[in-house]
């Protein structure tokens, strides 16, 4: 069994079986990653697949860290960069349609599945979801999100709001109907 | 707010290490994409390198080992080459047809005579180290080695003096020609006399032979003072019994018989003027080229440049045009190249309209890419068929590539997402995206015909019509393979520029275009690329 510096180090060699042996290893973290950014399976699919074509041919500028933050890194980007890419063709939702208050409610979300919770995010538009995650599962702050997406600090902060808000709306929504029955 | 901070966490926490489901064929397409192209082969480039290095070695190794060869060949029919010097400087240097001397080695010296004449004399570096009779010293004083006459040379009074060695002619001024003339007579008279000693007839003629020169020897046929007022036109033989007095005596019958009209006093005395310009003529094909007026000294007698004139009355042109006549079945020849050339693919995308997928983005369309590099390699054929034109046959082998990066969209709706909420009603359309990388690799062999003008001495204009089969189709994606055309028609347009490397060789080298009628796919794979290439072909020509 390789540890994960030999298979890293293998992989910077070309070595096949480490790289599928990487492709193992990380494959199914990076695909969730991918499937949280992305609007449907195909695209995932898609995101992960440039994903890790870039990580193999890109891996012999890993020098030194945690390779996991690494890796993370060039899949987060890949999917950034899909979502730059197909922003003018996403279906966009007025946003009075989708304005909630934030009642600061949290119930419901210790009963739901991680799958559960993917399921609502990707329901959100696209520009929610993406500073959603961006902000509140991968940790950057709003100016680095600005920069990423090329858009101001305080549009970034407004829409991680109104994601929230939508997403705790869904959530009470999803309770009430668990209640009920 | 705190509320609010343990709600993001809580969402953080569970989906930051959320994982999705692998499918194999996710890493099958992966692979396949970070996998060395094992198709990569570069076999190619030995041979285009062999072809292009060959040529250039062959030029720079022994640039005179073709010269050698030629020279050895000339030197079986043509063993020396002439300098005819004319009085006041002018020369000409032309080759000599006759008898290969028995002699190798030969040394070309140009000295100037104290009387202001340049002698252009061959030596003729005899084997037995009898070396060279100092042809310089001949043209210094010609009459000193008038003393050292040879025994089967001739002199006289006319226009020729030999000097030993070499092949040499050495024209000179007759300045006294009457007198020249009495001498001849005079020694006809003794030709009887001195026929034995090798005197075969009267004439300015002397050829000096080393040995007897150096050595003082020799019977002395010839009257010094017959050479002293010869002004002459002088001859050198590489020996004595061959060359000049050979040709003249024996040889050749239109010299033997040269001038015999011109007799004089009622008998058939042959002119030596006549004579020695038949044997020019016979020896010198170059000079059948004659003479103009203007090219003589103006020392020279009036009587000699005209005879001179209409005895080599020919102007160059005609037989430059001879040569060209002669020369016509030679050039109507064959001709036959091997040529090699990396080729750029230009592509243009053409994509099919009923397949339900529009190309929303074409990523590599203004790009330069190695992935597009090809290659072609083949034979051709030259013949003749104008003047400047030439029919081209031939066949070849190539590979070409052509990459695409694109983005597809699939038009009709993938999946479309209705949500109801309390005040609205939205719907959301979803349509297959897909990023898309395809190389796709062609092997050809193929037939071309196609006619090429000749444009200038060094550059040659072609074009023409070609017919590529496919052999192979190779793709780096196996499961998007297209189908592919069998045949590939293209015009082909090319520009050469030629190097001669020898008398047969040829080395060229120019850009060449080629122009297909046709996508390489077949109409009903997704997409259609017509591509268009661009090389510099560098090829060996041998023309027999």
């Amino acid at each position: 069994m390789l540890t994960e510096p030999e298979i890293i180090e293998g992989c910077k060699k070309g070595n096949p079986a480490c790289q599928e042996a990487l492709y193992r290893l990380y494959g199914k973290r990076m695909k969730g990653i991918c499937l949280r950014y992305a609007q449907t399976d195909f695209e995932a699919d898609d995101i992960f697949q440039d994903a890790f074509v870039s990580v193999f041919k890109n891996i012999h500028t890993f020098r030194d860290g945690v390779f996991s933050g690494w890796i993370r890194r060039i899949f987060v980007n890949a999917a950034i960069n899909n979502y730059r890419k197909n922003v003018k063709h996403y279906n966009h939702q007025n946003s009075h349609d989708l304005e909630v208050s934030d009642d600061g409610q949290t119930n419901g979300l210790d009963e739901l599945t991680a799958q559960e919770l993917v399921t609502l995010i990707n329901e959100l538009p696209e520009g929610y979801k993406l500073v959603f995650n961006l902000n509140v599962v991968e940790g950057y702050n709003h100016a680095e999100i600005g920069e990423m997406l090329g858009i101001a600090e305080a549009t970034s902060r407004s829409q991680l709001a109104r994601a929230k808000n939508m997403l705790k709306k869904k959530l009470e929504k999803i309770n009430s109907c668990k209640y009920a029955s | 707010m705190r509320v609010d901070k343990d709600w993001e966490e809580g969402i953080g926490k569970k989906l930051y290490d959320f994982e999705g489901e692998l499918s194999e064929q996710a890493w099958s397409n992966i692979n396949q994409r970070i996998k060395p192209r094992r198709d990569k082969r570069y076999f190619w480039l030995p041979a285009l390198l062999f072809f292009m290095t060959l040529p250039t070695a062959l030029y720079f190794t022994d640039p005179l080992s073709w010269l050698k060869s030629e020279n050895q060949n000339l030197s079986q029919t043509s063993p020396e080459t002439t300098v005819v010097n004319l009085e006041n400087g002018t020369s000409k240097t032309v080759p000599v047809q006759g008898e290969k001397p028995e002699l190798d080695t030969y040394q070309a010296t140009n000295e100037t005579a104290e009387n202001g004449m340049v002698s252009g004399i061959k030596t003729h570096e005899a084997n037995n180290n009898a070396a060279v009779q100092s042809s310089e010293a001949t043209a210094k004083n010609p009459l000193i080695n008038s003393g050292n006459k040879p025994a089967n040379n001739i002199s006289g009074p006319g226009l020729i003096a030999a000097t030993k060695p070499s092949g040499n002619i050495t024209v000179m001024e007759e300045n006294e020609r009457s007198e020249s003339e009495n001498k001849a007579q005079q020694a006809t008279e003794r030709q009887n006399i001195s026929a034995r000693s090798g005197i075969q007839q009267a004439g300015a003629l002397a050829i000096n032979k080393p040995e007897a020169s150096n050595a003082n020897k020799g019977n002395r046929t010839n009257n010094a003072s017959e050479i002293r007022n010869a002004k002459t036109v002088g001859f050198s033989t590489e020996k004595p019994g061959t060359g000049l007095a050979k040709a003249m005596l024996t040889n050749n019958p239109e010299v033997k018989n040269a001038g015999l009209q011109n007799a004089e006093n009622g008998n058939l005395v042959q002119s030596e003027t006549s004579r020695e310009i038949a044997w020019l003529k016979a020896r010198v094909p170059s000079l059948a080229g004659g003479f103009t007026a203007a090219e003589f000294p103006e020392t020279l007698p009036d009587s000699l440049k005209k005879q001179l004139i209409t005895a080599l009355p020919e102007p160059e042109n005609q037989i430059a045009g001879k040569d060209k006549n002669q020369e016509k079945p030679s050039t109507r020849k064959w001709a036959f190249a091997i040529y090699s050339a990396p080729q750029y693919t230009f592509q243009r995308v053409l994509p099919n309209q009923q397949d339900g997928i529009s190309i929303l983005q074409l990523e590599n369309k203004n790009e330069f890419e190695k992935e597009r590099l090809g290659f072609e390699f083949g034979f051709r054929a030259y013949y003749p068929v104008r003047k400047n034109l030439q029919l081209i046959l031939g066949f070849q082998a190539a590979r070409m590539n052509q990459y695409l990066r694109l983005h597809t969209v699939n038009t009709a709706p993938d999946s479309v997402v209705i949500k109801q909420q309390s005040n609205s009603v939205s719907m959301q359309v979803y349509n297959t995206q897909r990023q898309e990388e395809h190389l796709f690799r062609y092997y050809f062999g193929g037939i071309f015909t196609g006619m090429k003008l000749t444009l200038s001495e060094k550059l040659d204009l072609s074009g023409g019509l070609g017919l590529n089969w496919l052999l192979q189709n190779k793709t780096t994606n196996e499961k998007t393979k297209t189908p592919a055309a069998a045949f590939n028609p293209y015009l082909n347009l090319g520009l050469e520029y030629k190097q001669p490397l020898s008398q047969k060789l040829t080395l060229t080298a120019g850009p060449a275009m080629q122009y297909y009628l046709k996508p390489a796919q077949e109409k009903q794979a997704f997409i259609g690329v017509k591509p268009t290439t661009l090389g510099f072909s560098v090829g060996l020509q041998y023309k027999p």
